[in-house]
């Protein structure tokens, strides 16, 4: 409210990244999408690590392209896109988690063979 | 072709020939006669009295937030009259067509509604009273007072609130048309699948309704987005979240939920579009297709959405209680926190829909108990209404009847909602009319509030208030009527009786379904005098009139502080918030009636016609997709793209109203209450909303001031 201005595009809530910004993020991502990628692909490492690895590149890979791409961050224009990102987060998982434990529980007692048979709950 | 349905389709009209028009239907030929009739009253007065500028300039293209939420609540009023009708047609069947011996008519076997024709009108019912009625009604509320209320020029996006407003409109009429054009879908207001699907469906009643629903559905989200960006960013100085009026925290919460909850019933709705149009097997039986999927997606919306519709609904009880017991609401941390609190839990709680569905028992136990947890914030909140009229000086107002109307109403419906989400009671009464009656019993405090809000806030926006003694007529017209009616429902859904039936096997059900029929006689009866009063209101507004800007005399919060009707401005200079409940501490500290000394130049949109264009765009599109004339759904879509580019390009600058205008116009209002200032004169203050005119220094003559 204390920035005036009538040009909507100067509000810095709705400027994209700018290109350095863009490329930087773009080759960090292709890092941690690569970098993993070769680990597993030449078996570096036991599988539990690998997978702690692979978690962790994906948790980073999101922060940067939060950051970079989509401009989250903690300054006072940002705050609340940030914190709707965050709000947004346990209604996701929980509407999808709650969604495939009932499909789980159902298929098995409602015996439709086509969907017990479904790949995605591991018959 | 990608998909096949039955019928001939050709390029100019798709599926659409004269056939479709429903000539040989008496009822349908009677109400299209009835609704010309009225359209055709409509037009000729409009233009007898030469308003179509008028109301072009001032309504149709206007930006402002409390035209835009009068608009709103006009459709929402209209149409609930319309779902009104539907009802009562559905108990006379009900009550027509009970035992073998039971004659038919017009067609039936039994009763005068064929079963086909029964399902249209319960479906079209359900999503009328809900998506286009009860909906709109709220959102309309919310605009208008809203902004009002956090001290706000307007809304955050008056542009993007005027698009919301069309695009529901587009919606409502694609639903309206469908009564005269076709037909409507016979499978529910939920859109029972795998009935949807074409195969079971092949009309064109299901495309109607899933369109219908997903641009109302796209209106209603951004109208979720405007609410909480209002609330977050446009509140006046030192109104700090603790000093917000609960009505706005209620806001925000349902906003929060809408935002986050009609988008799943678009996709949801979308998916199955895509089985009606390209083939695909999302929701089929077979093929891959899980048509339980459907009910899934379908709640995560559903359950969300009612509480979408309650919570506006308690924040307009938090504002009529206090109001009418003299005295500040009780517990306004906990108000405020029991509102978030309800939003958050109402996202878990959707499977309590279809527990019998046949989910194993670890998930039906957590659905029960996350659905009783609602339970909790709500009991807080009638704690603190009920200490709020403890030892209140309470006054009986028509508006503080209909809240504490909805109070008692909220007892019952939230009993039987627990009863509802135990598992093993609901395995026996699911589906039948037991849960018919617990959620009319629900939406009837929603309608309760609605109905309170429009007798509360009316003077704030129209400068006159509404007529106690027919308002009165009808509050308790429509509690007996509700108390008939779904008293007779619940206990016929007790005696097992299943939902949406049209023909009733059992005659030993009959007196309960008269009981039902007397219960929306008098829900008739309160209607009428629903009409009436506002009748009577708009003629004798001068008796009516409020000479101060709080019409109750103890109102609290920041609407009252401007003027009523309010100008179209909202505030001459932007109040600055000392406390919560800032209206009742200016007046305790004889703050009520200062005017500023100097008035600052106000900046305001320009009206722009986009937004009804890009409504016109929609339900062409809508119409085009359901009877596949593909070049008018092409043309309504490319509409849309170039309108939408168009305003990119055409933002205009925007009127600045001078500060010596504000000055003069504020000097027309009364100083003092009890005093009539020039600018109240005309039809409940009108020309306190032309945008254009100036104030009219001589005493009106009873028309509308034109620009
Ligand atoms: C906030 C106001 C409420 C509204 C507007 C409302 C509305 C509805 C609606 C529309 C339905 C089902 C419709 C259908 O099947 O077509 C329903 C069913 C149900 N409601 Fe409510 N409800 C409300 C509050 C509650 C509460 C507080 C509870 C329980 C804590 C509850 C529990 C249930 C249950 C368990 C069902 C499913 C019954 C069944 O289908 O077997 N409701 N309600
Ligand atoms: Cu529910």
């Amino acid at each position: 409210m204390s920035i005036e201005t009538r040009d909507p595009l100067q509000h810095p809530e709705v400027q994209l990244a700018r290109g350095r910004h863009y490329v930087g993020a773009y080759v960090v991502s292709l890092l941690l999408t690569g970098g993993p990628l070769w680990l597993v692909v030449r078996h570096l490492g036991t599988p539990r690590r690998l997978m702690i690895v692979v978690i962790a590149s994906a948790a980073a890979l999101t922060l940067v392209q939060g950051y970079f791409w989509l401009r989250l961050d903690f300054s006072r224009t940002q705050r609340w896109m940030t914190a709707a990102l965050v709000l947004f987060i346990p209604l996701v998982v929980m509407t999808i988690g709650l969604t495939a434990w009932m499909f789980a529980t159902l298929y098995a007692r409602t015996m439709i063979p086509t969907l017990m048979h479904a790949p995605a709950f591991g018959h | 072709m990608l998909v096949d349905y039955p019928g001939p389709w050709t390029f100019l009209l798709g599926r659409l020939d004269a056939r479709e028009i429903p000539l040989q239907n008496p009822i349908l030929l009677w109400t299209f006669v009835l609704v010309s009739v009225g359209a055709v009253a409509v037009i000729g007065a409009v233009t007898y009295y030469g308003s179509w500028g008028y109301l072009w300039r001032e309504w149709l293209t206007s930006l402002d937030h409390k035209r835009i939420g009068v608009m709103y609540c006009l459709l929402g009023v209209a149409m609930m009259f319309r779902g009104f009708i539907d009802g009562v047609m559905m108990r006379t069947q009900q009550l027509m067509a009970v035992g073998p011996k039971s004659p038919g008519y017009m067609g039936a076997l039994h009763g005068y509604l064929p079963p086909y024709h029964f399902g249209q009108i319960y479906s079209a019912h359900g999503t009328i009273m809900i998506l286009f009625a009860i909906t709109p009604i709220l959102v309309g509320i919310m605009n208008i007072i809203v902004p009002l209320q956090i001290g706000a020029r307007d809304m955050a996006y008056p542009y993007l609130n005027a698009m919301s407003f069309w695009l529901t409109a587009a919606a409502t009429g694609l639903v309206m048309i469908s009564l005269f054009v076709g037909d409507f879908s016979h499978a529910g207001w939920v859109g029972l699948s795998p009935l949807t699907e074409l195969a079971y469906s092949p009309g064109v009643g299901v495309d109607y309704w899933s369109w219908a629903v997903q641009i109302g559905g796209v209106g209603t989200t951004l109208a979720s987005i405007n609410i909480i960006a209002t609330i977050i960013k446009m509140r006046a100085p030192g109104m700090s979240w603790t000093r917000m009026p609960i009505f706005c925290w209620t806001a925000l919460s349902a906003s929060v939920v809408g935002l986050s909850s009609f988008p799943v019933l678009t996709a949801a709705v979308a998916l199955l579009s895509l089985d009606r149009y390209a083939g695909t097997h999302f929701f089929t039986p077979g093929l891959g297709g899980n048509l339980m999927l459907y009910t899934d997606l379908f709640w995560i919306w559903g359950h969300p959405e009612v509480y979408y519709v309650v919570l506006p609904a308690f924040g307009i009880l938090s504002e009529i209680i206090p109001t009418f017991s003299e005295k500040p609401l009780f517990g306004y941390v906990t108000m405020a926190a029991a509102s978030i609190a309800i939003g958050g839990v109402s996202w878990s709680v959707w499977l309590h829909h279809f527990f019998t569905m046949g989910a194993g028992p670890g998930v039906n136990a957590f659905f029960s108990i996350a659905s009783m947890l609602v339970g909790i914030p709500t009991g807080v909140k009638v704690f603190n209404w009920a200490f709020t009229l403890y030892r209140g000086r309470v006054r009986f107002d028509v508006p503080m009847l209909w809240a504490l109307g909805a109070l008692v109403l909220l007892l019952t419906g939230g009993l039987t909602g627990m009863m509802l989400a135990m598992p093993a009671i609901n395995y026996t009464v699911h589906n039948s009319v037991f849960v018919v009656a617990h959620f009319h019993n629900m939406l009837n405090v929603v309608g309760f509030a609605c109905f309170g809000a429009i007798n509360y806030w009316f003077p704030k926006v129209f400068g006159f208030r509404l007529d106690e003694r027919t308002g009165k007529l009808a509050f308790w017209f429509f509690s007996a009527g509700t108390v008939v009616l779904f008293g007779s429902m619940y206990a016929l859904g007790f005696m097992g009786m299943p939902r949406r039936m049209d023909y009733i096997p059992f005659t030993s059900w009959r007196p309960l379904l008269m009981g039902e029929e007397a219960g929306i006689l008098l829900f008739l009866v309160a209607s009428y005098y629903f009409v009436k009063q506002l009748f009577v209101s708009i003629r004798d507004r001068a008796k009516n009139r409020v000479t101060a800007s709080d019409a109750w005399g103890t109102s609290r919060s920041l609407e009252w502080l401007t003027h009523s009707p309010v100008p179209f401005y909202n505030f001459a200079v932007q109040p600055h918030i000392n406390s919560r409940d800032e209206w009742a501490w200016r007046r305790e500290h004889g703050l009520g009636h200062v005017r500023p000394d100097r008035y600052e130049d106000i900046h305001l949109p320009d009206n722009t016609p986009l937004p009804v264009m890009l409504g016109a765009c929609a339900f062409a599109l809508g119409f085009g997709l359901v009877w596949r004339m593909y070049w008018l759904a092409a043309s309504g879509l490319v509409g849309i793209v170039v309108l939408v580019i168009a305003r990119s390009f055409q933002d205009g600058p925007g009127h600045t109203v001078p500060g010596a205008r504000i000055r003069q116009m504020e000097a027309s209002y009364a100083a003092a209450p009890g005093e009539v200032g020039a600018a109240r004169d005309p039809v409940g203050g009108v020309a306190a909303w032309q945008t254009a005119s100036a104030p009219r220094p001589r005493a009106g003559d009873g028309r509308p001031a034109r620009p």
